[in-house]
Formats: structure tokens, C-alpha cells, sequence
């Protein structure tokens, strides 16, 4: 199998899923963002930002810092360089993705994909 | 390079940052300062005029370099809480637009000096001609990033020289363009804190305070 019998076979399932692809762009453009400022940007519940926070932190693309500003407890977050790798990474692989679709002349296929990214 | 995601969201960022009018209310009181500095020049003489003019020009540098500061203070106690807290990145984007702002501000302090030097200069001339730049500035800023207060502020800053002028006109001296200077920025700066004030109290209206666990299991 190669690049042009499975061109998606690069794409990083962790940054692939809109929720975490959402978290990480917002991240790549601030210095740190606290975990109201994510609720707010991404339109996503609390209990799934939380969990897919957790699962970029786990993978290490993400640093989780707790604190307090007095009593108010702080959650900031910011993007660690391997998470800006992956991302950029990601942006890459898409990019060539399409490409590749459009010079199949496949447009079900570039269509399918350009709707991931839309949705995005 | 940037895609158009990344671009919306700086956008977003920058419209959260003067959501709430803090930014306009610190100007303003800014603007409103140096109003009363130039007012108090257009009435002094001899070496309290000159204290004056050093004085104004160190208003001018607080207003670029420490306003920030002091915003970003009272968003920790306003804004934070209710929306979240996000910190600017450090990338090219900012910092451009940090330089370009810091060359504008050089030379609108380079001009405004050069014209209290040169009393020859028509006073009203200059007046006008810091008045459309203000004007300017407003509307790039308003039309860039989709600030609809700042279309407001770009009228007030255009009609401020004018009607300036027209309370003393015909007059080529330092001292008067001190005071017509003074009208013109109370002008913008009673215009920003009115944008400000309202903004701030829209933003309050919108966003309540999020209700904190202990106040929760009180209900």
C-alpha cells in the first residue's frame, strides 16, 4: 500500500476529531487560553471539552496548568510544541490529501473530505 | 502562513478583547487627561508651560505602553470570570501590528511637538490634519477587525477638528491650538468613555457572573 492507495492513512487520529481539532487551532493562535475562554470559543459542554482536554494532554499536546487567581480556581491551557508539530503536521498531510483527490479528478471523494474540513 | 480559520479566530480574540469597553474606558480617561494637560498649557505661561508640554508628552507614552497594563488588570476582575481568560500570542501577527501602532503613535507625538515649536504653522491646519488621521486610524482599526464602536469613534475624531476650530479661528499661536487640541480630545475622549461605559454594560448584561459551586449548593 502507498501514499495513493490510502493518502488518509497519515492523518493523526488524536487531532482528526472536530472537537480536538477546534481546542488546538484556537490554542495555536493564543499564548494560553483558560478553560472558560475554550468553552466559549469551541461551543462545546463542559464535560466534553474536559474530556478531550484530557485526551490532548494525555498525548502530550497540550499542558494543563491548575491555579487560583485568589479564590477562583484557574485551569490554563496552552499547546506544547509537540501539539503545534502535530498540528502543523495534520494541516499538511490534509493538504496534500486534497490535492491528491483532485488529481484523481475523484470528486466524491474531495467532496467527502472538503466536508470534514467545512465542518471544522 | 495563516488560513482563514486561524485568521477568524485572531479576529474573535481581538473583538473579545474590547468586548467588554474596558479598553475604551482606560483611552478615554486617557484622551480626557491629556485634554485637561493641553487646556491647562493653553492657560500657562513661562516654565510651567514648558513642565506642561513634558508632561503631556509622558500622558501620551502611559496612554501607549501602560494602558495595557492597567486594562488587563480590571479584566481579571470583570471580564475573566465571565468569559474566560486568553493571553495574545506572541506570534508575527501581534507583533506587527504592535510596531505599526507604536510607529503611528511616534509620529503623531513627532508632529504634535513639532507644531507646538513652530508657532508659524497654522494651528488650525494642524488641528484638522491630526483630527483625520485620528479619524483614519479609527476607521482602519473598525474596518479591520469588525469593530463597530470604532466607526463611532472615527466620526467623533473627524468632527472633533473641525468644530474645534471653529471656536477659535483665525488664530496662529501654540496657546490656542493647546486649547483647541484640548476640545478636541475631550471630545474623543468623553466619546470613547461613553462607548466604553455602554459596552461594559451591555457585556455585564450578557454574561452574568457563572455561579461558583459553594454559592450552588447553597440553592
Amino acid at each position: 500500500m502507498n501514499e495513493f492507495s490510502r493518502p488518509w492513512a497519515g492523518l493523526d487520529p488524536l487531532v482528526h476529531a472536530p472537537a480536538r481539532l477546534a481546542i488546538l487551532t484556537v490554542l495555536s493562535v493564543v499564548e494560553e487560553a483558560d478553560f472558560r475562554y475554550l468553552l466559549h470559543a469551541t461551543g462545546l459542554t463542559k464535560g466534553n471539552l474536559s474530556a478531550h482536554v484530557g485526551k490532548l494532554e494525555g498525548a502530550g499536546y497540550l499542558v494543563v496548568e491548575k491555579t487560583f487567581r485568589g479564590k477562583i480556581p484557574l485551569t490554563i491551557c496552552r499547546l506544547t510544541p509537540k501539539g503545534r508539530d502535530a498540528l502543523e503536521q495534520y494541516r499538511q498531510t490534509m493538504r496534500r490529501l486534497l490535492n491528491v483527490e483532485d488529481e484523481r479528478g475523484s470528486n466524491e471523494g474531495s467532496r467527502a473530505v472538503s466536508g470534514v474540513v467545512g465542518a471544522l | 502562513m495563516r488560513t482563514k480559520t486561524e485568521q477568524e479566530i485572531e479576529h474573535r480574540i481581538w473583538r473579545s478583547w474590547v468586548e467588554d469597553g474596558l479598553p475604551e474606558l482606560v483611552t478615554g480617561l486617557g484622551f480626557f487627561a491629556l485634554a485637561m494637560v493641553l487646556w491647562e498649557r493653553g492657560h500657562a505661561v513661562g516654565v510651567w508651560a514648558l513642565a506642561l508640554q513634558y508632561l503631556q508628552v509622558g500622558v501620551i507614552l502611559v496612554l501607549a505602553f501602560g494602558a495595557r497594563r492597567l486594562v488587563q488588570a480590571a479584566k481579571w476582575r470583570v471580564t475573566y470570570p465571565r468569559t474566560g481568560y486568553v493571553a495574545y500570542g506572541r506570534g508575527g501577527w501581534r507583533k506587527r501590528e504592535v510596531w505599526v501602532a507604536v510607529a503611528v503613535g511616534l509620529v503623531t507625538v513627532a508632529g504634535f511637538a513639532f507644531v507646538m515649536a513652530a508657532e508659524s504653522l497654522s494651528a488650525s491646519a494642524s488641528l484638522m490634519g491630526l483630527s483625520a488621521a485620528m479619524a483614519a486610524a479609527f476607521l482602519y482599526w473598525a474596518g479591520r477587525r469588525g469593530w463597530e464602536r470604532g466607526f463611532l469613534y472615527a466620526v467623533t475624531a473627524a468632527l472633533a477638528g473641525p468644530l474645534a476650530v471653529m471656536l477659535s479661528a483665525g488664530s496662529v499661536t501654540a496657546r490656542t491650538f493647546a486649547l483647541q487640541g484640548g476640545v478636541h480630545f475631550v471630545l474623543i475622549g468623553v466619546a470613547q468613555m461613553a462607548g466604553g461605559a455602554w459596552a461594559l454594560f451591555s457585556y455585564l448584561r450578557k454574561y452574568p457572573l457563572p455561579l461558583t459551586p459553594r454559592r450552588k449548593s447553597h440553592e
